[in-house]
């Protein structure tokens, strides 16, 4: 990933109905230390899609309930309108676990509940717009063999009612991961061989994925991480995830799909892990954070 | 249930009042009878649907506050001091308070909160007085302001035309 850092002007709209609350986000954004910063406002979400016909920000901020149009309604109009890779995130007091779901199936990057502390709501926005933009993002997103809406999509099913960052990172090395570590085999039509492509995620993901699943609270998940309690049984989210992702790989024309045929926790000190992490023939690396949960790694690479 | 339990809901408007002012106040459940609007008192409520309930059936959330905790509130929220706000700033900022403070007592799965709306003493008594539940906890601050948060469950949902 290139490290070219452009000093250019970051932009943010938000939209809610208390004007209040638009000057407690606005502090919270100022917060975040970026270079240059661009704040617009809007009291509504139709003047907020008056707004974004000519002002393209970084992130849309927005309320659920409001007058008018609910935040849901206009999460979908902005998507219908001005794409499916509109970056639009949820501050609300809104916690359904329904409503959570139904605001990410529509695009919602994340949902943040009020109140909320300036260092989670700092740790939320920077994962999703992070201050050192890198030059040409697009080049970057060709060269992953996965689109970051699709993935993070799939990770917000199994993370239903907590916040959480996906952040695309260098990549993942033998440092990045824990102990033990569950690594998936993807082969094309269900065969196992010859192996197509390989998912590998440490055990702090691992845990988050099942804890999350299992409605465990954070201390509960952060100790069967920490006591190395997390067995095969406890690796179902895991697997169902990784399922997930190999449907969102983008194949190179003429390659079929491909699905993964089998998932099993391997030691970091398997010889072969190494070998695999310095394989490039298209990757994808991100770093998971749950805020007073944990943070993981994942990596999928294609061999 | 409808609502995290009283030990819960102490905890949670202490974290809530403390995002919103800046300013850390316990919170303790009162008689409802003890509770009188006063003249500078300013009233929000907002009212809340009962999923898979019968229709008639609702539930408010009340907030009474003080003039002198509006003022406080807003000074916070919009970052200004007190002498540059206006009403209209006060009435945002407590309508806000009131969202924030009470969206966190009631389960989300089974309750959907309306939009906040200011209403006089004499509405917020009427509301009172046709609630048959009623659970309250006030600010423990004797010296300063006051804030009264109050879940109301009221036996006709009619009551709402009536403002």
């Amino acid at each position: 990933m290139s490290s070219n850092i452009e000093s250019e002007t970051f932009r943010f709209l938000l939209v809610d109905d208390s004007r209040a609350i638009q000057s407690i986000l606005r502090r919270a954004l100022e917060s975040c230390g970026y270079p240059n910063l661009e704040i617009r406002v809007a009291g509504d979400g139709e003047i907020a899609m008056e707004i974004l016909e000519d002002f393209k920000p970084d992130l849309i901020i927005t309320d659920w309930h409001m007058p008018k149009m609910s935040g849901l309604e206009f999460c979908q109009a902005v998507m219908q309108v001005f794409g499916k890779d509109t970056p639009i995130g949820f501050v609300t007091t809104e916690g359904g676990e329904e409503e959570i779901s139904e605001a990410r199936r529509n695009g919602a990057l994340f949902v943040i509940n009020k109140p909320f502390l300036d260092e989670d709501f700092r740790a939320v926005i920077l994962g999703v717009v992070p201050k050192e933009r890198v030059k040409k993002p697009e080049v970057v997103e060709d060269n992953m063999i996965v689109d970051y809406k699709p993935f993070n999509e799939a990770l917000g099913e199994y993370i239903v009612d907590h916040q959480f960052t996906l952040t695309p990172c260098e990549p993942i090395t033998l440092n990045d991961l824990t102990e033990n570590n569950l690594i998936g085999l993807y082969g094309f039509s269900r065969k196992p061989h010859p192996v197509a492509g390989i998912a590998v995620m440490d055990m702090n993901t691992v845990g988050i994925l099942w804890g999350l699943s299992a409605n465990k609270n954070g201390i509960e998940i952060q100790k069967a991480i920490a006591n190395n309690a997390l067995k095969d049984e406890h690796m179902t989210a895991a697997r169902a995830f990784m399922e997930d992702i190999g449907a969102t790989v983008k194949m190179p024309a003429g390659k079929e799909q491909i699905a993964l045929t089998r998932a099993s926790i391997f030691n970091r000190t398997f010889q072969r892990l190494e070998m695999v992490l310095k394989t490039n023939s298209g990757r994808a690396d991100f770093k998971l954070k749950v805020p007073n949960i944990g943070e993981g790694s994942i990596a999928l690479i294609l061999v | 249930m409808l609502l995290v339990s009283k030990n819960e809901m102490s905890a949670k408007l202490a974290k809530s009042w403390a995002f919103l002012s800046g300013v850390d106040l316990t919170f303790t459940e009162r008689e409802p009878h003890t509770i009188h609007l006063h003249q500078h008192d300013m009233a929000v409520v907002i009212p809340v649907t009962l999923l898979k309930q019968a229709s008639s059936r609702a539930m408010a959330i009340g907030l009474i506050i003080d003039e002198h905790e509006a003022h406080r509130v807003a000074s916070f929220m919009f970052g200004i001091s007190p002498e540059q706000l206006t009403e209209e700033d006060v009435r945002d900022a407590c309508k806000e308070s009131c969202n924030v403070l009470g969206g966190g007592l009631i389960f989300d799965e089974v309750n959907k909160l309306g939009i906040p709306q200011e209403i006089s003493g004499d509405n917020f008594l009427s509301l009172q007085q046709s609630s048959s539940f009623n659970v309250t906890f006030s600010s423990n601050d004797p010296y300063d302001g006051r804030i009264v948060l109050t879940i109301l469950d009221l036996n006709d949902n009619a009551i709402w035309s009536k403002f």
